[in-house]
């Protein structure tokens, strides 16, 4: 693994403490159903507690815990079956909003794509979180382009949703290369305007990152 | 806001736009009208705070559009917006019939069955088709959503089910529709008898787009 990355410093705070709640839940040290305690999170970071709030905020978006009133910040619990019914839906949505997309990007949603494709696969250094961010961007371009309202909707609830697996994806150098000969298959099949490989294209492509987060939780529920 | 206002308000949110989004399915609010915060407080008789929370969540649901400085306005259901709906019913609740294959059991298929025949046997008494013949379909159609056994999947379909019923008035079908539903039906109940995921996906999509072909015919006649 190579080491920290070096914008790392102008991370914010709140950011920071988050990446480190996020990894110890990601590892099984803060167990599902387990209150984080804002004043004890304080005093085991030596942090004042408003960016810790803001770190349990954004954690609380990502789905990563549920902040219920006069509890607290729970940890949230992720199943097998929260995974793969996530999954099923997304593999029936994702490729038809792709379908749909083929006649409404045009050159400069193709030239973007190119770029953070680009992007990824040269920095794979950059981190996970990084990798994450520029996959978001590239898939949400033709998301975007659909131009079907309720789907656009539909897709960014479950991704709402989703963040809280998705942090399993780019942890492999294999499954990063995977993913961006995916991408660079579905620019092609973009440029041909070829709908039907389109569809298809991304079906398999959001299959295989089922698979690949499937194994991961699979790894990480063992090594609990 | 105090914690104690947030969670009873949780609650009353859910019944205001129960109570509007049940105004604008039945026309009581038109295409277009605005509603105003204030008024509403006034005839709910309700502090304004849960109504801005019930208004967001009919936002959310695509009933009404927050507009800057017009306020909440019913939406229009175009038949793009209707196009786009049954463009997603179609592969949702076909997913939600592959998944169900595996887990509906003899007893659900039995019910499918018997509803079908109830359907056939309206469609050939009455030319004019009935609520009732409208709660059938929906009850044929919610055995196999619940039986795919995936909780986020029911959730959304139900979600879109609400703005369908927006449509309910058009969709009194008439008695060769029924009749071609049937069939359509029957198809679905053979694949979950045959344990085809395929075949059950593929009958639930063509029903599907066979009734929004059937129903954007009737909207354009009109």
């Amino acid at each position: 693994m190579a080491g920290k990355d070096i914008n790392i410093d102008n991370t914010p705070l709140s950011e920071k403490i988050a990446q480190t709640i996020r990894s110890n839940i990601i590892k099984g040290v803060i167990k599902p159903g387990e209150r984080l305690v804002e004043p004890k999170l304080s005093e085991m970071l030596g942090i004042s507690r408003t960016p810790i709030r803001e770190a349990l905020r954004l954690l609380e978006m990502e789905g990563f815990i549920e902040i219920i009133p006069r509890r607290g910040a729970i940890v949230t619990t992720l199943t097998r079956k929260d995974i793969d019914d996530i999954f099923i839906i997304k593999m029936s949505l994702e490729p038809l909003a792709s379908k749909l997309a083929v006649s409404y990007l045009d050159k400069s949603d193709i030239d973007r794509m190119k770029e953070l494709a680009a992007k990824m696969e040269a920095g794979s250094a950059k981190g996970v979180t990084q990798l994450i961010n520029w996959n978001y961007d590239f898939h949400n371009i033709f998301i975007y382009k659909c131009n079907n309202e309720r789907l656009i909707k539909m897709l960014e609830g479950l991704q709402q949703q989703f963040k809280r697996a998705t942090v399993y994806s780019f942890t492999t150098e294999g499954r990063t290369r995977k993913v961006n000969e995916e991408h660079t298959q579905l620019i092609t099949a973009f440029e041909k305007n070829d709908e039907k490989s389109v569809e298809k294209i991304v079906e398999t492509h959001v299959y295989n990152g089922w698979q690949f987060i499937r194994t991961k939780f699979e790894e990480v529920l063992t090594e609990i | 806001m105090s914690q104690e206002v947030f969670i009873e308000s949780k609650p009353l949110r859910e019944k205001i736009a129960d109570k509007i989004r049940t105004d604008i399915i039945k026309g009581v609010y038109k295409n277009g009208e605005r509603l105003v915060e204030p008024k509403l407080a006034k005839n709910l008789g309700i502090s304004r705070t849960p109504i801005r929370e019930a208004l967001r969540q009919l936002e959310s649901e695509g009933f009404i559009e927050i507009v800057p400085r017009r306020g909440a306005i019913v939406k229009e259901l175009t038949i793009k917006d209707i196009d786009d709906l049954y463009a997603i019913k179609a592969n949702l609740e076909g997913l939600a019939a592959r998944q169900a294959v595996l887990k509906i059991t003899e007893e659900q298929i039995e019910i499918l069955i018997n509803i079908n025949k109830k359907f056939r046997d309206i469609a050939e008494k009455n030319p004019h088709l009935t609520d009732e013949y409208l709660k059938d379909n929906i009850d044929f159609h919610n055995i196999f959503i619940a039986a795919s056994d995936n909780e986020k999947l029911v959730g959304i379909l139900d979600g879109l089910a609400k703005n369908f019923q927006r449509l309910k008035s058009m969709l009194v079908s008439d008695a060769g529709r029924a009749a071609t539903a049937v069939v359509e039906h029957k198809k679905i109940i053979d694949a979950f008898v045959s344990k085809s995921p395929d075949l059950a996906e593929k009958s639930v999509r063509d029903h599907i787009i066979s009734s929004w072909a059937y129903l954007k015919d009737r909207i354009k006649s009109n």
